[in-house]
Formats: C-alpha cells, sequence, structure tokens
C-alpha cells in the first residue's frame, strides 16, 4: 500500500470533489472495498481469531 | 457611404487600441507584448511557473522522486512527447494531487511536467476530474486486490497463516 501512497491518499483526500457518476461508481468501489475487510473481519471473529466486542463493520 | 464605412472602421481600431493603456508600457521602457496580454485577457503563449521550475531543476522532481521523463527514444533521438502512457499519467497526476491538492493542481502545470502540451493532454484525457476518477478507481482496484490476494493466501489449504 505504501507504494502507491500517491493514489490512496488522493482516493482518501479528494474524492469530494468527484461529481455525479464519478463520484457514484469510486463511492461503490469503496463500498466493495469496506465490504471485504469487514467480512474478513466478521469471519475471524466467528472464528474466534479476533475479539468479538468491535463491530467489525465499523 | 464610404465616409460611414471609414469612420466605423476607425472606431473598431480605436476602441481595440484602447483597450492597451498607456500605462501598460513606461517611457523609455522596451515593450513586451506579455505584460499587455496578460493585463488584458489575451493569449498568454507562455509556460507555466512549473515550467520554469523544471528548466531550472534540469530533471523534473516531485517531491524528490524522478518523475518518467518524455520518451526520447523512438524514432532516434527525436522527443515523442506526445506519448505518455496512461500509468505514467496518473503516477504523476497522483503526486501532484497528493502534494498540492487537486484544486491546486492546473492540466497546464501537469501537462508541462509531462513534457506535454495541454492539448496533447487531453487526446488521453477530457477533463481534470477524468484523471481524478482514474486515480482514485485504481486506488481501490490495487487495495481490493491486494487484500484479497492476502485472503486467499491465508485461507490456501496448506499455506502460512502467519503474516
Amino acid at each position: 500500500m505504501l507504494n502507491d501512497l500517491d493514489m490512496h491518499s488522493t482516493m482518501l483526500v479528494e474524492l469530494k470533489s468527484l461529481t455525479g457518476e464519478r463520484y457514484d461508481e469510486v463511492q461503490q468501489a469503496r463500498d466493495r472495498y469496506e465490504d471485504l475487510v469487514a467480512n474478513s473481519l466478521q469471519a475471524a471473529q466467528e472464528a474466534g481469531e479476533l475479539r468479538n466486542d468491535i463491530s467489525a463493520s465499523t | 457611404m464610404i465616409e460611414s464605412s471609414r469612420t466605423q472602421i476607425v472606431d473598431q481600431t480605436y476602441v481595440s487600441r484602447s483597450r492597451i493603456s498607456p500605462t501598460d508600457v513606461l517611457p523609455g521602457e522596451r515593450p513586451t507584448g506579455r505584460p499587455v496580454r496578460y493585463s488584458h485577457g489575451l493569449g498568454s503563449g507562455s509556460q507555466p511557473v512549473a515550467a520554469s521550475k523544471v528548466r531550472l531543476a534540469g530533471r523534473p522532481t516531485v517531491r524528490g522522486t524522478d518523475v518518467p521523463q518524455p520518451d526520447t527514444t523512438r524514432n532516434g533521438s527525436h522527443p515523442q512527447p506526445d506519448s505518455p502512457t496512461s500509468a505514467r499519467l496518473l503516477t504523476v497526476a497522483a503526486q501532484l494531487f497528493h502534494e498540492q491538492g487537486y484544486a491546486a493542481t492546473s492540466t497546464r502545470e501537469l501537462a508541462s511536467i509531462l513534457g506535454i502540451t495541454k492539448a496533447s493532454l487531453y487526446h488521453h484525457i477530457r477533463g481534470k476530474e477524468d484523471l481524478l476518477h482514474a486515480i482514485c478507481l485504481e486506488s481501490l482496484r490495487r487495495v481490493h486486490g491486494d487484500v484479497a490476494a492476502a485472503l486467499d493466501t491465508e485461507t490456501a489449504p496448506g499455506s502460512a497463516s502467519a503474516h
């Protein structure tokens, strides 16, 4: 991730500068990524590998 | 009729010339077009500030890292400034957006650092927002791919689980 620091930082900071369909498309891609991470954390919680007193989706 | 047309032409000429104030060029000063062009909003034809920085620095850098150079090897020694790849565009644009912000970065500056004209840049993109859109999607594509690959490795049978 550090190799692409400029890209990731730009995405996080400047996403708000996009408008219309462009914004929607990126937001949907971001939602898919967050779902991937949340589902992984939830699976680890259910397997007892991570503490489960914190919601995986937050 | 003829006199009327002549008057009209003279009037138009006067209107055109009147845009340039006598104070634009001081007595004894060598006149140049640049201040006039700037002050009257005409085409500047000048290089952006970034271009002068690039020339002074010799080799363009963004935050101390080398910026990809225009292809100077194709067809012998003739530069091919109109052949930037999409990846190169995204890399340099992301560096600029990260360093100085999206709003503060102009396509003219980007083109200058890439070593191409603004017109050439617009052969590859429709506008600055296109670049930001592509950068955001590429960023998410990469992190999504990295995480998915890590999860595949983690859950693959016989794989080492320590990370």
